[in-house]
Formats: C-alpha cells, sequence, structure tokens
C-alpha cells in the first residue's frame, strides 16, 4: 500500500497530457470554425433541428445541453462564442482547471443540440474530456506554465492533485482499450468481418469513401481480406501489446496507421485525428523529453550543414 | 492515513466506473439485462458511448434524400435530389462543412428506422401486447418521430434555393436507399444495385433557415 501511495504521489506523462490537451483544443476550434457560417443551421434555434421537440428530448433523456436554455437567437450566439472562446483558452492553457471545466459542459452542449452529425470521434473525445478535468494538462506549452515561470514559482503538486491526475490519465487510457476491445468484438461478430468483406462493403458508401481508392482497394480481394482481418487484429491486440514498452511502441504504430489509413480513404480525417491526439497520451516524459533532445540535435544539424554549405558556396563564386 | 482512504477512494471509484462501461458497451448478456436500468442511469448521458463502429454489420448502404414540394395553386414540382452534390463535394474536398453536413440526411433517416436492442431481443419471449408496452415505456417511436421531423427540416431547408418559397403550401420526402452490390457479384456487369424508395407524407412547409 505504501509502495502505490508513493506511485500515485508523482504525476506521470505530463508531457503527454499537454500535447492531447492542445490537439483537443484544435479540433474544437476546427469543428466551431469550418461550421461557423452554418453555426445557425446546425445548431440554432431556427435551424435543422426544431428548438421544442430538441428541448423535449433532453426532458425524455435526463440530458442537459445550454443551448436548450433559450430559445432567443441572441442567447444561442452567446453561447456559440462562449464556445468558440472557451476552445482557444482551453488550446493555449489558460486558468488550467476552470477553462477545462466551462469547455467540457461548452462542448457536451453543443454535441446534445445535434447529434446527427456527431461520430465516434466525437464521442470519446467528450468522455476524455471529462476525464482530463482531473488531470494536469497545462504544465507544459501553456500560459499557465509561462505565468509560472515568469513568477518563478514551483509547481506544487500535492498528494490529491498528482493522485487525480495519475488516475485520469489512466481512465483515459482504459477508455481507449474499452473502445478498441469493444469495436474488435462487434466485429467479430460480424458476418462479413468473418469471411473477409467487410472493407469491400464499407468503401461502396458515397457518403464517405473516395472512388479513387475504392478502385484500388477493389481490385485485389488479397487487399481486401487483409485490410479486414488486419483491422480486427490490430484493434484486438492493442490493451495486451500496452503491457511492454517494446510492444506499446509496436501498437502505436498499428493503430496510427490504421487512422491514417481511415482518414484518408474513408475521409473521417477529424475522427481520425482525434485518436491519434489521445494516443498521445501513452507515452512517457521520459521518451518525449528524448524524442525532443533527438529533433532538436537534427535540427541543428540542419542548420549546421546549411550555413556550411552557404560558406562552401560563397568561396566557390569568389574564386 | 488521510492519502490512505483517499487512494482508496479513488481506486474503488475508478473500478466502478470502468465495470460499469464494460457492461453498458458490451453486447445484451444476463448481467445487462439484470442491471440495465441501473447501469444506463450511471451512464447517460454524461458517459453515453457506442463503439459498434462498422460492426458487427458495416453499413454499405446510399442513401439519397429527394423533396418535392405542392404550391398553393396545387401544382408539384420535380423530385430533387439534395445528396449527389453533397456526397461528390465531400468527396473532392474534405476539408469543408459538408464532411459532416454529408451526415444529416442519412442519420436522419436511420433515426427514423432505429430498432430498440432489448424490445428486438424480447421479441419471440414476450407477448405481444406487453412487448407494445415495454416498446412504449423505452420511447424508440417517439424517437423515430424525432427523426422523421429532423428529415423534413432539413429537406425544407432547401426550398428557399430551389423554389419560389412563397407558394410553397407543402412538402414531401423521399428516400432512395440504394443497397452495394454483393462481394461476390461485383465483377458482374449485369448486376444492378437493389433499390428502396420510401416515401413520407405531404407535410405543412415550415421555414427553416438555409444550410
Amino acid at each position: 500500500m505504501n509502495q502505490f501511495i508513493q506511485l500515485l504521489s508523482k504525476p506521470y506523462i505530463t508531457i503527454g497530457a499537454s500535447l492531447t490537451r492542445i490537439g483537443f483544443g484544435l479540433l474544437l476550434l476546427y469543428f466551431y470554425g469550418i461550421h461557423y457560417a452554418q453555426r445557425g443551421y446546425l445548431w440554432g434555434p431556427n435551424g435543422v433541428i426544431d428548438f421544442e421537440l430538441f428541448q423535449s428530448t433532453m426532458i425524455d433523456y435526463n440530458s442537459f445541453s445550454l443551448y436548450g436554455l433559450s430559445a432567443s437567437p441572441l442567447f444561442f450566439e452567446i453561447i456559440f462564442h462562449l464556445g468558440l472562446i472557451f476552445a482557444f483558452l482551453y488550446t493555449i492553457g489558460f486558468k488550467g482547471r476552470f477553462t477545462s471545466i466551462v469547455n467540457f459542459i461548452l462542448v457536451f452542449s453543443i454535441h446534445e443540440r445535434n447529434h446527427l452529425i456527431l461520430d465516434g470521434g466525437d464521442n470519446v473525445m467528450r468522455i476524455i474530456l471529462f476525464y482530463l478535468i482531473f488531470a494536469q494538462t497545462t504544465r507544459f506549452f501553456s500560459v499557465d506554465s509561462y505565468r509560472r515561470q515568469i513568477t518563478d514559482r514551483e509547481v506544487k503538486t500535492s498528494f490529491v492533485s498528482s493522485s487525480l491526475h495519475n488516475l485520469a490519465i489512466l481512465a483515459a487510457v482504459m477508455q481507449l482499450c474499452i473502445m478498441y476491445l469493444n469495436s474488435a468484438l462487434y466485429k467479430v461478430m460480424g458476418e462479413v468481418w468473418q469471411n473477409g468483406t467487410a472493407v469491400y462493403y464499407t468503401l461502396q458508401v458515397e457518403e464517405y469513401s473516395l472512388p479513387f481508392f475504392r478502385n484500388i482497394i477493389n481490385s485485389s480481394d488479397l487487399i481486401i481480406a487483409l485490410v479486414t482481418y488486419g483491422t480486427v487484429i490490430v484493434q484486438i491486440s492493442f490493451p495486451f501489446l500496452l503491457f511492454n514498452k517494446r510492444t506499446k511502441y509496436f501498437s502505436l504504430i498499428l493503430v496510427v496507421g490504421m487512422h491514417i489509413g481511415i482518414g484518408i480513404v474513408m475521409g473521417l480525417f477529424t475522427f481520425s485525428i482525434t485518436m491519434i491526439v489521445i494516443d498521445l497520451l501513452l507515452i512517457s516524459n521520459k521518451d518525449y523529453i528524448k524524442a525532443f533532445s533527438f529533433i532538436r540535435s537534427k535540427i541543428k544539424n540542419i542548420k549546421f550543414s546549411k550555413k556550411r554549405s552557404s560558406k562552401d558556396e560563397g568561396t566557390v563564386s569568389e574564386g | 492515513m488521510g492519502k490512505k482512504l483517499f487512494a482508496l477512494f479513488l481506486i474503488t471509484a475508478f473500478c466502478f466506473h470502468f465495470i460499469m462501461t464494460a457492461i453498458y458497451v458490451l453486447p445484451l448478456n444476463p448481467v445487462k439485462a439484470k442491471g440495465g436500468i441501473l447501469i444506463n442511469s450511471y451512464m447517460q448521458p454524461l458517459f453515453e458511448q457506442n463503439w459498434q463502429l462498422f460492426a458487427p454489420d458495416p453499413l454499405s448502404n446510399d442513401f439519397y434524400i429527394y423533396l418535392q414540394v405542392e404550391n398553393k395553386d396545387g401544382s408539384h414540382s420535380d423530385w430533387f435530389d439534395l445528396s449527389t452534390t453533397l456526397y461528390k463535394e465531400n468527396q473532392k474536398n474534405r476539408i469543408s462543412p459538408n464532411n459532416r453536413m454529408v451526415r444529416l440526411g442519412p442519420s436522419s433517416f436511420l433515426q427514423t428506422l432505429r430498432v430498440d436492442e432489448t424490445v428486438e431481443k424480447l421479441k419471440e419471449k414476450v407477448p405481444e401486447d406487453k412487448l407494445k408496452s415495454i416498446e412504449k415505456k423505452r420511447g424508440n417511436e417517439e424517437f423515430q418521430q424525432y427523426g422523421i421531423d429532423i428529415l423534413y427540416r432539413y429537406a425544407s431547408s432547401y426550398v428557399v434555393k430551389l423554389f419560389n418559397e412563397e407558394d410553397v403550401e407543402r412538402v414531401r420526402v423521399r428516400v432512395l436507399v440504394e443497397e452495394a452490390i454483393p462481394f461476390s457479384k461485383k465483377r458482374d456487369p449485369n448486376v444492378e444495385s437493389k433499390k428502396t424508395y420510401t416515401t413520407f407524407d405531404w407535410e405543412k412547409y415550415v421555414k427553416v433557415l438555409t444550410p
């Protein structure tokens, strides 16, 4: 038990948590921004979903949305723009905990207002945004951390704060495992996933798939079967490969590859980016620092060699 | 001591939450059947989730939404295809509002057909009148009706763009479902995909913002 308490006292994966915060923030800014011109149509009181009907379903489902509080178009504009502002504050990491709570409420509200345009990526992001309320997400790359630096204050981490942080990160990872395992389980139950043709069927849908890739993949039965079974295997193995450090990175490469494929071929790119952003929570601070210093030295090398080559050129032209 | 208690509390809450989540997302099983209401009231709406992504049977149908209007003089317009341009534009450029808006039509139509998992499982085991009352309690019919309402509003939002709005009295919606050609017949040039049309009744035109 004492060992366990010790383990909880030090916050882990704080760099990953900060990166995920930025990733989610940017995705939310994109969500609000790309639909800015259609905001009234998608979420407003005179839009595609009738306001009164929406209100009554909120009551039926014991749910809640700030957008359901008033039918006034002005009120709608205020809530929408608050959503936009808090997504921005969340991204830059200003007033960590307070902003993450308000941002979560605003995201939850806009999701509830129109469920038709959402996908699994929005679903998992919303849940993990909730878990991350309890995490320390502004330790790095944030206004909060910058302000701490200039006032030279020590980062104080109480036992409560750090244990909450660790369990929040663990919860996000658990959620990811449940998602992949469950998704794989349902796939194994399906006939076309069993006989290796599921990818053919998903690619037939005009709503998302691209004719260009459809034709390439459909031209070979081997590719269809490989991609179909491969997807199931990647998803089912994910939680088990996390236990070991080496297999963890192997699994990360597989799932990131899978999501890049889904993003490009099926055009569900915000879903894919969301999943990749969550995967940032799986990498330890030590590995991030290693990666950063590796990148830094590479950049230095490039700069150095550029300088040298420009000098060389100089001497040549002089000669 | 305080630390230990707090840690214990956190771990208990954590385990409870994920046991609930695991049961909630699994297919219907004895535990879920018994504790369903309790589990749902804990999970919804905050932790609502569904991971049947493209499974067990991936959606392989194309949905095309058509709109027809009746003018005040009683004349009917042609059927207007609202979906094809949207799909084409989404394929051309993913970084656009269409990437999500393309889901409005199909999602609202699918909502009109939503099947309640629990009611479906009970179909053979429970007498019909009891089944009806269970179905009513679960509110599935209202949810379907909600989908129909959205479908009409979705189609009506195009009236300003396509017709002379002042003349429009009533609207109706037709949905074409085009099933994918079965894998075994994908190289047969004579096979055409199966098409099903659903036509909804005439409804009074209600003004909705244009997309």
